[in-house]
């Protein structure tokens, strides 16, 4: 019963909106011309934009695609064979197969279990950390320490060396290998100097630094000709009497607790 | 039909075949790819960006970025949208950086209304041509969405519904969004009766 007045209401309604379709259809239709004009204005745009097209196949056609698939395979060796070492390409490699899956959940299984039974055999453990966070300080103002000893041990060498050669009769194989050794500690110093960045190394920074200056002198000196650079080295390191302060520093360094 | 069936069925095997290879990380199978797709790529930037030196690079970008995000790709029955996909992002990504192309993009205000009527007669290939030209920077002036669409309609002569499965939205939309589009270029570009002479 319901059924059939829900069906007669729907067709009514139906009706209805047949009639109001027709009727707009109708008003529509007076306007005819316009109507066809719209159409065919728009089938043009169509017709233009296969034209349009055809342009565009016509760049595509001037260029040579050989040459850009390889440009593509270039980048695509260099950039994406990185981005293949990625984690996640790891991740993707290791979850593909499903034994691996099981696998990793078998191995975090077992690595668990090892865990509890380290933790109950030996107890819990210290709250404290193992390494006190000052230590690691420590171990590196210790390690620039030994490393600035170091360096004024070897630069006092050559240092040393040119102060006490003979002014007749210069050596230039020796010479060179002064020199030689000069521009191994400059090179040596480059990559420690940030540790004497230390307040509690600055004596020893500022004599590093003056034996620094010396040692470029001494690195550019091979020739037995160059005397007046070599005199000139000489003089420094005794006016500024550089040996005695490379033994104070030392001295300092090995006494003291940095 | 069954041989027309057979050899879609046998092209998809055989691009998924590459499409695996590419994953295990086969470059030779890659540049395939790359043989079969580059020029559509290139269409379809080109068609949206409208710069021949902006879409290769966008092709190639394009490229990088598949191989990159190839594993990722679940279904490869879904390659091709996924490969527009990326092209297409990477053309808006463009449009949005590219200061250039905003300066060199007409503002859809800065085109008179049937400009491409002017007082040549329609015959005339100058006219032709600048009826193209209008239309070329008024397709510039659409929303890159409705842009999209057109390219993919006409430039890469796509069917409705794989604009949608391209796209991700519904048969509805792209219909909608075609029309409008060329409704928009039809007022922008011609007179109402214009093509009556033609």
């Amino acid at each position: 019963m319901f059924n059939e007045k829900r069906k007669k209401l729907i067709e009514t309604l139906s009706s209805e909106q047949q009639r109001d379709l027709k009727k707009e259809n109708t008003t529509i239709s007076n306007n005819g011309d316009s109507i066809s004009q719209n159409l065919s204005g728009l089938k043009k745009i169509q017709d233009y934009l296969y034209e349009i097209k055809k342009d565009i196949q016509n760049e595509a056609r001037q260029i040579n695609w050989e040459k850009s698939t390889s440009e593509i395979m270039q980048k695509v060796k260099i950039e994406g064979d990185s981005s293949q070492s990625t984690a996640k390409g790891f991740l993707n490699w290791f979850f593909k197969a499903p034994y691996k899956l099981g696998f990793a959940v078998v191995s975090i299984i077992a690595f668990g279990f090892i865990f509890l039974f380290l933790i109950e055999r030996n107890g819990p453990m210290d709250e404290q950390p193992i390494i006190p966070a000052n230590s690691v300080e420590n171990m590196e103002n210790t390690l620039s320490k030994n490393e600035t000893i170091e360096y004024l041990r070897q630069s006092s060498i050559v240092l040393s060396s040119i102060a006490n050669m003979p002014t007749n009769g210069l050596d230039n194989d020796l010479l060179k290998l002064n020199a030689k050794h000069a521009r191994s500690l400059l090179l040596k110093k480059k990559y420690f100097s940030q540790n004497l960045n230390n307040y509690e190394l600055a004596n020893a920074q500022s004599v590093c630094n003056q034996v620094e200056y010396l040692l470029y002198d001494i690195s550019q000196i091979e020739n037995s000709t160059d005397t007046d650079s070599l005199n000139n080295v000489r003089n420094l390191i005794q006016d500024k009497k550089i040996m005695l302060k490379i033994k104070l520093v030392q001295f300092e360094l090995t006494n003291k607790e940095v | 039909m069954v041989a027309a069936i057979n050899k879609i069925s046998n092209e998809d095997l055989i691009k998924n075949e590459i499409i695996s290879k590419v994953r295990e990380g086969s470059h030779d199978a890659f540049e395939e790819i790359v043989k079969s797709y580059q020029k559509r790529v290139f269409i379809l930037a080109y068609g949206i960006l409208m710069n021949r030196e902006d879409a290769m690079e966008i092709t190639q970008e394009t490229f990088l970025k598949l191989f990159k995000s190839l594993s990722s790709l679940r279904d490869d029955a879904k390659f091709e949208p996924w490969l527009f996909t990326i092209a297409n992002n990477l053309c808006i990504d463009k449009i949005r950086k590219n200061k250039k192309l905003k300066l060199q993009s007409t503002s859809i205000d800065d085109i008179p209304e049937g400009v491409a009527i002017a007082d040549q007669a329609p015959e005339d290939e100058e006219y032709q041509e600048n009826l193209k030209q209008t239309i070329k920077n008024t397709i510039h002036t659409l929303p890159v969405r409705q842009r999209t669409i057109v390219v993919m309609r006409y430039f890469q002569e796509l069917k409705f519904h794989e604009i949608a499965d391209n796209l991700g939205i519904s048969l509805g939309t792209v219909k909608k969004l075609h029309f409008t589009a060329l409704e928009k270029i039809r007022a922008r570009t011609l007179k109402p009766g214009v093509f009556n002479n033609v």
